[in-house]
């Protein structure tokens, strides 16, 4: 009995604006919040305003069998507080159906999995904090920021105490197996796996819309076939997306929205066929085989790996260069400090620095608010240099060898 | 004396050194009282008003008759350089010419009108022509009105019109060479500017070079007569106020290094980056800067990052006007390390506004400023030592500063004008 398991990525990042050479050291905040108001509005009243109504409307219209699985961020859950409260209380009455699972993921969307154990580890219990706070509900599966996952990553998130954790079915970990089972993690007790189904997530989240691809324009009723034949070839079909990929990605005019609303119906009526939460589905089908994941991967571009946020000598340079605070921040503990410091981790700013070309040179492209990714990499070290003589400052002020007069009008409070 | 200048850049529009050069020469010249008209690609509106009469090229008609003039000045002078190598002006006069103004061909009341972009793009090559049409034409116009003395032009872009222009008026030509082809692009530039520049130069009654490094490549490059090239160094306009040095509180304990210009391969952007790799291996808390824009900012942004020293290396894009003075304010030193640069005014202008600098043996301003340290541009561990003993020892660097404020008394434009009129007197 195939489970279609739905789950969204909900995620905005603290932008930075641009930071010249002359502002290091000024005092000058970081983060761009006229352009972070104005994305969260638009992207709000185009995606998720009307896409969480449909989706309660759905959930109440099947009378609970229509189930899917959330994840947020905690930078777009401070985003909603701060310019869209309405949105936040939509994803509570969503959480209040019972029929919506939230999982964990590092507060602030970063990839401290690979950097530092224990940063990773603060992130995710802050996340955990919040998804309890907000939504009543303490996770018991995981996904890792992009589905960055390895053996060791999987270890990290057992030691946490997740059952569950989702990941890419990516083909060169499958080898030949479907990704529509359930899976162990090689060296983890009690975790399990559930994969993407990339090709037919994909399906929705970026060839929707292209009118060169054969299938276009697709309806509900041809994708509810497409489902069907997979019926005993698989227990679980993951369709992992972000969020953002109803009325932002994809237009409301392309019919996403009226496609989301037919799908539940047409993959009900197939006999056999149910939605579940990624828990849920964890917990009903048995563990297949265990996966290998000694390098690790990641759900973005074709090639499924850290080439996006680690791929060339800018984004690494930017991100050594960030991790080399940590001891400082640590020393420091300071709250606004350690707010900017995970902020500024956030997988983003890294992606905005990737010189990837070809296709997904242009999905970079799309998201970035910069017009290259050399002007990404310039200001973040611009306001990286500023972060550390910040820090060195504060930390030498506290030990009384600063000038106290120095900074007349510098504030620590709030810098991003 | 009644110069018609030619020129391809003039402030505030300027891409580097060539106008602030021409700035500084005809302010100069018109201060001596000498009558001049500037003839620039086009006008921007915001040129400053300093008595110098600036006219643009474009908007100018051209009749048929001296496109026809300039098409055959051209050919001609074209075929008399193939002919003769090393050829100096036998009738400097030309017997070619049209010696008397009343007989100049009708330059323009009518005629098609010749529109130009001015500055650098790709149809520069194409452009260079229609500005050798409609610059002759103003030339004509200008000599009828009032006879000149001669046409001065500034680097290759105006050189087919100052070749034009003289073969049409009559009058001699005075080409300043202010940069090569092999200057910019060492063994791998573009012939067909090496041909310009050396028709140009060979066609000139007068070279104009701004250093002896320069005189030397006119000779070895494009066999020039070492007997027609003056030398004349650039000078530096006096700052209107000297920068106020306003470093951002938390920068103030460290030292910064300053790269400013184009960020191309004549201005030796790579070795700087490799030296500062070197110089915070030893100093770690030194903030390297370097500001420009040019076809090598990735590559060097690549470079630096690929050394992770990108939180010690910035990059600022190009700057202009008092964001320049501000920068060089707040910088500790300067440096140059150009692998060919014919003068190079902004080790000027850092002196001018109190930071030390540091050269490559291969600019021509090292020639003049003997007490700056320099090293050959490819020695990036001299060139990092050197970096160490300013920074770390404010004495030395004090010490140099001292003697170049000194040596830069005599850089003036009004100088550098007296080696001009001097340079005119040969035609």
């Amino acid at each position: 009995m195939p489970s279609i398991c739905f789950y969204f990525e909900v995620h905005q990042p603290f932008r930075l604006h641009r930071f010249n050479f002359l502002d290091i050291g000024s005092g000058r905040s970081y983060s761009d919040v006229p352009q972070d108001r104005a994305v969260m509005e638009k992207v709000a009243e185009k995606c998720y305003r009307p896409m969480n109504a449909l989706l309660l409307e759905l959930i109440q219209a099947h009378g609970g069998k229509f189930k899917f699985t959330f994840s947020l961020t905690g930078t777009v859950i401070d985003q909603f507080s701060m310019y869209a409260p309405d949105v936040l209380e939509s994803f509570q009455a969503l959480a209040r159906t019972g029929c919506v699972e939230f999982l964990d993921e590092t507060d602030s969307h970063s990839i401290s999995a690979l950097f530092s154990e224990e940063e990773f580890r603060d992130q995710v219990s802050r996340h955990r904090r919040r998804m309890e706070e907000l939504f009543g509900q303490s996770p018991k599966a995981f996904r890792n920021t992009e589905l960055i996952y390895s053996d060791a990553v999987a270890r990290m998130v057992e030691n946490l105490g997740y059952e569950t954790m989702l990941t890419e079915g990516a083909d060169h970990i499958l080898r030949g197996r479907s990704p529509r089972h359930v899976y162990a993690p090689a060296d983890c007790q009690k975790l399990k796996l559930l994969l993407k189904s990339y090709s037919l997530s994909d399906d929705i989240a970026f060839r929707f819309s292209n009118r060169s691809w054969p299938a276009w324009p697709l309806n509900a009723d041809t994708y509810a076939g497409w489902l069907s034949r997979l019926q005993g070839n698989g227990d679980v079909i993951g369709l992992f997306m972000d969020y953002e990929t109803f009325g932002e990605h994809q237009w409301a005019d392309t019919g996403i929205f009226e496609f989301m609303r037919a799908l539940p119906g047409k993959v009900l009526a197939l006999p056999d066929f149910d939605f579940l939460t990624v828990s849920e589905a964890a917990a009903r089908y048995p563990v297949r085989e265990v996966i290998n994941v000694p390098a690790p991967i990641s759900w973005a571009d074709a090639e499924r790996d850290l080439s996006a946020w680690m791929g060339n000598d800018m984004q690494k340079d930017a991100l050594e260069a960030l991790y080399a605070c940590r001891p400082l921040v640590q020393e420091l503990d300071d709250p606004d400090t350690s707010r900017t410091w995970r902020r500024l981790q956030t997988s983003d700013h890294f992606y905005y620095m990737s010189t990837k070309c070809a296709s997904d040179g242009d999905v970079h492209q799309y998201f970035t608010p910069y017009g290259t990714p050399y002007d990404a990499y310039t200001n973040f070290m611009n306001v990286i240099a500023d972060f550390r003589l910040r820090l060195q400052y504060t930390l030498r002020q506290r030990a009384g060898s600063a000038r106290n007069d120095a900074l007349p009008h510098v504030s620590l409070t709030e810098p991003l | 004396m009644r110069v018609l200048m030619f020129g391809w850049e003039y402030p505030p529009a300027i891409s580097g050194g060539l106008g602030t050069a021409c700035h500084g020469i005809s302010t100069g010249l018109v201060a001596r009282g000498t009558d001049l008209v500037f003839i620039l690609p086009r006008l921007d509106g915001r040129e400053p008003d300093e008595g110098v009469y600036l006219r643009s090229a474009s908007g100018t008609p051209v009749s048929q008759e001296l496109k026809k003039a300039v098409a055959a000045a051209h050919s001609h002078v074209g075929d008399r350089l193939n002919l003769r190598p090393v050829p100096s002006r036998l009738t400097p006069y030309g017997s070619q010419g049209f010696t008397n103004p009343l007989k100049l061909p009708a330059a323009g009341t009518s005629g098609e009108i010749s529109h130009l972009h001015g500055g650098y793009h790709d149809d520069l090559m194409e452009e260079i022509y229609r500005y050798a049409d409609a610059a002759s034409a103003i030339a004509v116009e200008e000599h009828r009105r009032r006879p000149a003395d001669l046409i001065h032009a500034h680097d290759w872009m105006t050189f087919p019109a100052a070749i034009a222009a003289s073969e049409v008026t009559g009058l001699p030509f005075v080409a300043h060479l202010h940069a090569t082809e092999f200057d910019r692009c060492g063994e791998h530039g573009y012939d067909k500017i090496y041909a310009i520049e050396k028709n140009g130069l060979q066609a000139a009654d007068h070279v104009i070079a701004v250093s002896e490094r320069t005189r030397q490549m006119a000779i070895t490059r494009y066999g020039v007569n070492p007997d027609k090239i003056s030398v004349v160094y650039n000078g530096v306009s006096p700052l209107a106020h000297k920068p106020i040095s306003s470093v951002p509180p938390l920068m103030q304990e460290e030292k910064r290094v300053l790269f400013m210009g184009r960020i191309t391969w004549q201005k030796g952007p790579g070795f700087f980056v490799d030296a500062a790799r070197l110089v915070l291996d030893q100093m770690p808390d030194v903030r390297f800067i370097m500001a420009g824009s040019g076809d090598l900012l990735k590559a060097m942004i690549e470079r630096a990052a690929a050394l992770r020293i990108g939180s010690r290396f910035h990059f600022t894009g190009f700057l202009r006007g008092e964001e320049i003075q501000h920068m060089y304010a707040i910088s500790s030193l300067y440096v140059m390390p150009s692998v060919s640069e014919p003068f190079g005014i902004t080790p000027l202008e850092a002196l001018q506004c109190g930071i030390p600098i540091l050269l490559s043996r291969q600019c021509g301003c090292a020639e003049v400023l003997p007490g700056a340290r320099s090293m050959d541009y490819w020695d990036v561990r001299g060139m990092a030592g050197h970096i160490l003993e300013l920074l770390g020892n404010p004495g030395e660097a004090a010490r140099s500063l001292a003697l170049c404020q000194e040596e830069l008394k005599a850089l003036t434009w009004e100088r550098a004008v007296d080696g001009i009129l001097n340079a005119y007197e040969h035609v």
